[in-house]
């Protein structure tokens, strides 16, 4: 079963930490840290999939943080806002390595938003009542991560910011540096990816496989013109 | 009665809870008489829910113990340079 970090802390807990934190008090910066480090990790993660890189993310993340904590001045919850920061130091990461590998995580350049067809949806069968039941955590784990993996840096990024941390529209193309425009379609792009790779591990013994396709390229030049 | 492939164009909208929408209208409505349509947006949305969950992402206790061991470090650092600072 899949269950939610039990009892984050509440606003007026958090402010009371924070004060402490302030006074120097480190085992209330230190409850402030448990209090999203896993988040943080998740964040970090999917964003990087990279056990070192993520590790290196989130240490630099708190340890800014800290730094920080006199100027933080509490309009967001202290999660939120380390998560920005955790959040920058991940798309800094894949920013290195577009660099480095010249794989696009900015530009559409080689990872076109209006040009390529968006993949229609093709499984067309339902999935188990509850596909977290019957399999290990682990193996849970290894499906989405894997999903995720298959996805390219930028749609994964959009995924990430908009549908796991729920940043808005504006704030991931912000982040991102891209238009809205093409963070709607990344998001309708990359949603419907993963729904197709789970498709594949959580549906039924029977594939049916879409009608929906024949309608061609005409449908989808609609279907993207009605999303930009 | 819409086409399926109007789907695509209001399947994020709906997800994102924009029913209120006119293209969320249209696909409430369709959703209502086509299985397909319906299965896809509710495996999208499950696909959604699954990815949100934290918990499904394993927090190890290696990198946790690492974390704090370097944060209480730099608390420490950060305390002896305020003290010196002091007059
Ligand atoms: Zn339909």
């Amino acid at each position: 079963m899949v269950k939610r970090t039990p009892n984050p802390l509440d606003r007026t807990e958090e402010r009371a930490l924070l004060e402490r934190a302030r006074q120097s008090d480190y085992s209330a910066f230190e409850t402030l840290v448990m209090s999203c480090e896993r988040r943080m990790w998740a964040i970090a993660w999917r964003l990087v999939t990279d056990k070192e890189d993520a590790e290196n993310v989130v240490q630099t993340g708190f340890l800014k943080a800290m730094e920080a904590l006199d100027s933080f001045r509490g309009e967001s919850g202290f999660c939120t806002w380390v998560g920005r920061i955790v959040t920058n130091e991940a798309l800094e990461v894949l920013r290195r390595r577009r660099r480095r590998d010249g794989v696009s995580l900015d530009a559409a350049s080689s990872e076109s938003d209006e040009g390529d067809p968006i993949a229609l949806p093709e499984l067309l069968v339902d999935w188990r009542e509850d596909p977290s039941v019957g399999i290990q955590r682990e193996e849970l784990r290894g499906l989405l991560d894997s999903a995720l993996e298959q996805l390219t840096p930028g749609l994964r990024a959009v995924f990430v910011l908009r549908d796991v941390e729920g940043l808005s529209g504006a704030e991931t193309a912000s982040l991102l540096g891209i238009a809205e425009g093409n963070v709607k379609v990344r998001l309708l792009r990359a949603r419907l990816a993963l729904r197709e790779h789970l498709t594949e591990a959580f549906g039924g013994e029977s594939m049916v496989h879409s009608h929906l396709v024949p309608h061609g390229l005409g449908g989808l030049a609609a279907a993207l013109e009605s999303v930009g | 009665m819409s086409d399926c492939k109007d789907l695509l164009g209001a399947l994020s909208e709906y997800l994102d809870g924009n029913e209120q929408s006119e293209m969320c209208a249209t696909l409430r409505e369709h959703m209502a008489g086509c299985d397909k349509c319906r299965l896809v947006v509710n495996t999208a949305k499950r696909t959604i829910e699954l990815y949100r969950g934290i918990d499904v992402v394993e927090f190890p206790v290696d990198v946790k113990e690492r974390l704090h061991g370097s944060l209480r470090e730099a608390w420490a650092r950060r305390a002896v340079q305020a003290e010196s600072r002091r007059p």
